[in-house]
């Protein structure tokens, strides 16, 4: 609650916060709130500027791409495949992870040891390359790059989990809880994890920034999601061919990665300054 | 003061070291670049090795530097016309063929013999490998041409031993034998008269190599080497090639006609078209081929750029892997012919700048005929011939677009997302499929795929070359991506090569047309415009319709020869 | 110290070791035939196949396999590429110096530019400056690389014609490719040109090294700035300043040592983030390093080359962590104890 009251108090988290709801509020409407159909195509309405250019029209609000598409539709389609995706992905990461964390945090010695080398390995490989090579391995394609970039974020979550769980195990509270004969399974859940909550989520907002950039760099790649899915990172790539004509194709899908990467960047920064805060306070 | 002086030493050293290292150059570099005025008042600020130097921006890697071993195009600009020689060439303007390796010929025996007298003092190129001793005779003739018609020739098998070319027109079997005559005199047999004989020898294919080099890799068991390190007659040098990066050429200072004037010709290998353009606007490419057109026209180039445009015989198709179902069912096929709106893919991916293909021949052949099936966009219809074929529900289908810009189709990836959605609306459900160009290549030939966008640029102006690369049993993997075998239409096509008249041939080929057009195992789409783009100081780069690009007569005007030239010619247009 | 070094070196070790059943695993994920997957030659050659099947002990257990495989990677025998049949390690040596040159530049730059404008932001805590570099430096942290390196190209090299695009540097330059730093070849070769070509090169770099310094800048700023904001508030730096020392005299001889502490730790980190937009960033501009190798060797299904490019990327990043770690207990013996207590 400590935490809520100085996350609110600042000013930028909260405009950022606002920024991630409608986003993700967009992504849930888009086929409600959407003009047309993703993959709809205008044959006569080529390459239109956005309504604010002189030659735009307001029917169609972002203009559309050459070969007569939507693009606010398609921005509002992507977005589930550049931020949906992302957040399953995170989910399913982060479940397993925390999971296998928390349990080779309670564990010492040996067998802790050696998964904390294996994890060394796997985390000093960059999270795009490993993700690359299993694409290889698989093939490009949308299924690949969520099983890809699961696979990538669960060692970051263990990771994370393992460390925090680690620290907190030899604290007072967790020893008197020992002494007082609970056992470890009321220990994690109802004494330690309530404590590392906030490492939890500052992991997440940390694994969704990165599954956000790597989706798109694998789409602009043309190793990810495949066309004509509206995907922000692969719309960037097939706009390049029209970057002098229409620049909008290009700016457009760049801002909205932009802007989503970096509202939750705020949110994972402010989130922290919140916690640090919290514990000078306390 | 002294103190902060002090500490901060290290750091101040590694500063320096860092400004000597890069910072000096950029901010030279930027001194340099916003003044550019200093720069046009002194053109002596370029160095040396850019003056007389050219980049050609290409658009991928060769696959080996022989046109014989393939059919791609990328193969042939890079090689056929700078390293190579024929012996015989077309030229376009006077629709004749011009003695090139040979100085004349002769048709004997009722033209099943040929006769070729070879030009002299004709010298090889040299590398580290090779130094000639000789010059061209009738032995290198020989090596070139039994390299690939002879299955005993110690060179036929040495890099995959396919020749797509001499398989697919039919040469390799046309050919009986060819013989020594003289040093200087050769003898082609062939097994029937021919009429696209001459014009077949003129190809980019039909190159001579070095039989002297061909013995000395032998000797040393490298005969690897010959496709990869290459010597020929031409007028380049091949120097070195590195992947993904460039290829370059010296010129050959003893070519046996007229040297060129480029010195240094460099292939900069860069497949992004987005990027092509762009090298082209800050002037780090000379010439590009496949410009983005509608970009660079928008683009106010100052007369800076040059785009130059001609027609040329090519055609893209969409081609259905007859040997699959449903594809092997021609009503499948015309119903998908049917539901592809065609007219809104010339709008959208030429931009307009190609004519809608309702026949594999171009409308400029003489045996171009109007009565043809022409598949007018109708949903309807297609609907209706789906469920004739007994799939009113639709199907699931691939449908492979090349990963890179063909003269015939600038964005073939584009054109499978317009075909997907169009085919949508038939209830037929269709993947987009692609590879690296080379992979690509190499699973076509093996026909794995359903469908595919792809195309045919002609290697001569016979209506032949349109008709028995693509379509002919004998071309099934390589130019027949449909894997079309019709025994009738093969021997229709045997008969209209035989005939030498164009008034009894033009009946035949109806007939081929006809067949063609309903039984639809490809479907055309477009006659492109081929384009080219390049700086305004190159002139002479020629793009022969029947060929690959051609550097030979290029050449780089100083500024005041480029003033000169504009104000000579508001009228005249740029030699093409 | 000592005990210290080998204990790292050997968690290197074992790492490594981890890291070479993770690619020799991989030679039975991808696709096709394992064989050709480890060596690059194909079934099509079957004398030579043979043999290797024999020699790589394909008839024998999988440990045997590994083992043989092992050997292999130790001798600098990485197959041969699928595509260009040529050997792996052999052309990997001059990628990898071409990343390198590109990536130590960019660290340079980032950790010079960084380090001076975190300790700035830090001093001017709260005022205008210091909400500027903070905002920026959160900004450009979630930009994606991508999408800057095509801003950058459009504005620096075709609207104001400051830089060219892509490449190592004019080709019309015949320079050996000795080293595969661009740099190191001019300065080696024997060319007339030299100092244009330097020129030339160095125009070259500017855009893929402003791009990928700006990431680990953005990370350096803010570390340096928290770290340096707590070591102001200790209480030696008061009694410094009680003592009447100059501000500027205080920052750099008693804060910015200690705060360094944790900004040396974060290279490690950092440098792994690099190499991440090193290998977008390479396949933008065409550099001919390790990262465009990887990309092309994807789309090329090139399985000796992948294989190759990871070892050596998550090989040079464990041992640029390694690195980093030895010379933060070196510099900082304090936490040398605490690393200690763990274990």
């Amino acid at each position: 609650m400590q935490v809520w009251i100085n996350f609110q108090s600042n000013p930028f988290a909260l405009s950022a916060l606002y920024c991630f709801g409608f986003i993700t509020l967009m992504m849930i409407l888009a086929p409600v709130l959407s003009p047309f159909d993703a993959n709809q195509q205008f044959s006569d309405i080529i390459s239109l500027p956005p309504s604010w250019d002189d030659d735009g029209k307001m029917r169609y609000f972002f203009g559309t791409d050459d070969l007569g598409r939507d693009m606010l539709s398609r921005i509002m389609h992507g977005a589930r495949y550049s931020l949906g995706y992302p957040i399953l992905i995170v989910l399913f990461a982060g479940i397993i992870g925390t999971a296998l964390g928390a349990g080779a945090g309670m564990t010492r010695g040996l067998k802790s040891s050696t998964l904390n080398h294996l994890l060394d390995v796997l985390l000093s490989i960059p999270s795009l390359l490993l993700a690359l090579i299993i694409i290889a391995i698989l093939g490009p394609s949308l299924e690949n790059v969520v099983i890809a970039l699961s696979l990538v974020l669960i060692p970051q979550f263990i990771h994370a989990v393992r460390n925090a769980v680690h620290d907190e195990i030899y604290k007072d509270y967790v020893v008197a809880a020992k002494l007082n004969g609970c056992s470890t399974w009321y220990i994690l859940t109802r004494v330690i994890l309530p404590n590392i909550t906030t490492v939890i989520v500052m992991q997440t907002t940390l694994a969704l920034s990165t599954a956000i950039l790597d989706i798109a760099a694998l789409g602009f790649l043309g190793l990810g999601v495949q066309p004509p899915a509206p995907e922000w990172g692969t719309m960037l790539a097939r706009s390049l061919d029209q970057v002098y004509l229409s620049p909008w194709l290009m700016i457009l899908p760049g801002l909205a990665l932009f802007l989503t990467v970096f509202s939750i960047n705020v949110i994972g920064d402010s989130l922290r300054a919140a916690i640090q805060e919290r514990i000078r306070n306390s | 003061m002294r103190a902060m002086r002090s500490n901060p030493k290290q750091a101040t050293s590694t500063f320096t070291q860092c400004l000597q290292k890069w910072l000096a150059p950029l901010s030279v570099t930027i001194l340099t670049a916003c003044s550019p005025a200093a720069e046009s008042d002194q053109p002596q600020v370029i160095p040396e090795p850019l003056q007389q130097g050219l980049v050609y921006c290409s658009e991928g890697n060769p696959e080996s530097f022989n046109p014989q071993l393939g059919t791609s195009g990328t193969t042939v600009d890079a090689t056929a016309s700078q390293i190579y020689d024929r012996l015989l060439d077309f030229d376009d303007q006077t629709k004749t063929f011009i003695p090139a390796l040979a100085t004349n010929w002769e048709a004997l025996d009722r033209g099943t013999r040929y006769r070729f007298n070879l030009r002299e003092n004709v010298a090889f190129h040299q590398n580290a490998l090779f130094q000639p001793s000789r010059t061209f005779n009738a032995d290198d003739v020989l090596f070139s041409f039994q390299r690939w018609l002879d299955q005993n020739h110690p060179y036929h098998y040495v890099n995959g031993g396919q020749y797509p070319f001499f398989t697919s027109s039919g040469l390799i079997r046309l050919i009986e034998r060819v013989e020594k005559v003289g040093p200087h005199t050769v003898d082609f047999y062939l097994k029937r008269p021919d009429s696209s004989f001459l014009a077949n020898l003129a190809t980019d294919f039909t190159v001579i190599l070095s039989a002297e080099y061909g013995e000395q890799l032998r000797a040393n068991n490298t005969m690897g080497m010959i496709d990869f390190r290459p010597i020929g007659t031409g007028p380049y040098e091949f120097v070195e090639f590195r992947k993904d990066i460039l290829i370059r050429y010296f010129r050959h200072q003893e070519y046996w006609r007229e040297a060129p004037a480029i010195e240094h010709l460099v292939y900069s290998i860069t497949p992004n078209a987005n990027k092509r353009m762009l090298k082209l606007i800050t002037g780090e490419c000379d010439v590009i081929p496949y410009p983005l057109v509608n970009e660079l026209q928008a683009l106010d180039v100052d007369g800076k750029i040059e785009v130059a445009s001609e027609v040329n015989p090519n055609v893209a198709f969409w081609a259905f892997n007859t040997a699959k179902p449903p594809f092997n069912d021609p009503l499948v096929r015309q119903a998908l012919s049917h539901a592809v709106n065609r007219p809104a893919i010339i709008d959208t991916i030429y931009s307009g700048n190609a004519q809608l293909a309702h026949s594999l021949l171009p409308e400029t052949s003489w045996a171009y005929s109007e009565e043809v099936n022409r598949y007018p966009y109708d949903p309807k219809q297609a609907r209706q011939l789906l469920a004739e074929a007994g799939l009113p529900n639709g199907f699931t289908m691939d449908i492979w677009a090349m990963p890179v810009q063909r003269v015939y189709n600038p964005n073939a990836q584009r054109m499978a997302e317009l075909i997907q959605a169009d085919l949508a609306d038939i209830g037929v459900r269709a993947n987009i499929v692609s590879y690296e160009w080379n992979t690509f290549r190499r699973r076509l030939e093996r026909g794995e795929h359903q469908s595919v966008l792809i195309g045919w640029v002609a290697d001569h102006a016979d209506p032949d070359n349109f008709y028995r690369p693509i379509l002919s049993c004998a071309a099934i993997g390589s130019g027949n991506r449909a894997n079309y075998c019709n025994p009738a239409l093969d021997q229709l096509l045997i008969k209209a090569i035989s005939e030498t008249e164009q008034a009894q041939r033009r009946p035949l080929y109806d007939q081929i047309q006809n067949i063609v057009s309903q039984q639809v195992p490809v479907l055309p789409i477009a006659n492109s415009l081929r384009f080219q783009a390049h700086q305004a100081d190159i002139k002479g780069v020629e793009l022969p319709p029947y060929g690959g690009i051609s550097f030979r007569n290029a050449k780089r005007l100083s500024p005041a020869e480029l003033q000169q030239a504009d104000s000579d010619a508001n009228s005249e247009e740029q030699p093409q | 110290m000592i005990r210290y070094t080998l204990r790292r070196l050997m968690l290197l070790i074992i790492t490594l070791w981890l890291l070479s059943i993770l690619a020799f695993s991989l030679n039975y994920l991808f696709p096709g035939d394992p064989l050709t997957n480890m060596t690059g030659v194909r079934t099509s050659d079957p004398l030579l196949y043979e043999q290797l099947q024999q020699a790589r002990g394909f008839d024998h257990s999988i440990v045997l396999q590994y083992t043989n495989y092992f050997s292999h990677i130790v001798s600098g025998d990485w197959g041969q590429s699928l595509v260009t049949q040529r050997p792996v390690f052999e052309d990997m040596q001059v990628f990898f110096v071409a990343t390198l040159e590109l990536s130590l530049l960019a660290m340079l730059v980032a950790f010079l530019a960084g380090v001076p404008l975190g300790v700035l932001a830090a001093v001017r805590q709260r005022k205008l400056s210091d909400r500027i570099i903070m905002g920026v430096s959160l900004s450009s942290y979630s930009i994606p690389v991508f999408w800057l390196a095509q801003l950058f190209i459009l504005l620096f090299a075709v609207k104001l014609n400051w830089l060219p695009i892509t490449g190592q540097i004019n080709p019309l330059y015949n320079i050996d490719n000795r080293t595969g730093s661009i740099l190191l070849d001019i300065w080696f070769s024997d060319t007339d040109y030299k100092l244009s070509a330097l020129r030339d090169a160095a125009q070259h770099l500017v855009l893929p090294v402003a791009v990928l310094a700006i990431m680990p800048l953005t990370m350096l700023v803010r570390i340096t700035r928290t770290a340096t904001l707590e070591v102001l508030q200790q209480n030696y730096i008061r009694a410094a300043r009680a003592r009447g020392l100059s501000e500027p005299h205080l920052l750099w001889k008693h804060a910015l040592p200690n705060a360094m502490q944790p900004v040396v730790l974060q290279l490690g980190l950092q440098f792994s983030i690099l190499i991440t937009n090193t290998i977008i960033t390479e396949a933008i501009f065409n550099w001919p390093g390790i990262g465009s190798w990887l990309i092309k060797g994807i789309y090329e299904r090139d399985y000796p080359v992948i294989q190759g490019t990871l070892l050596t990327l998550a090989g040079l990043i464990l041992l640029v962590n390694v690195l980093v770690e030895l010379y933060h207990a070196w510099r900082y013996p304090q936490v040398r104890k605490e690393l200690y207590a763990e274990h």
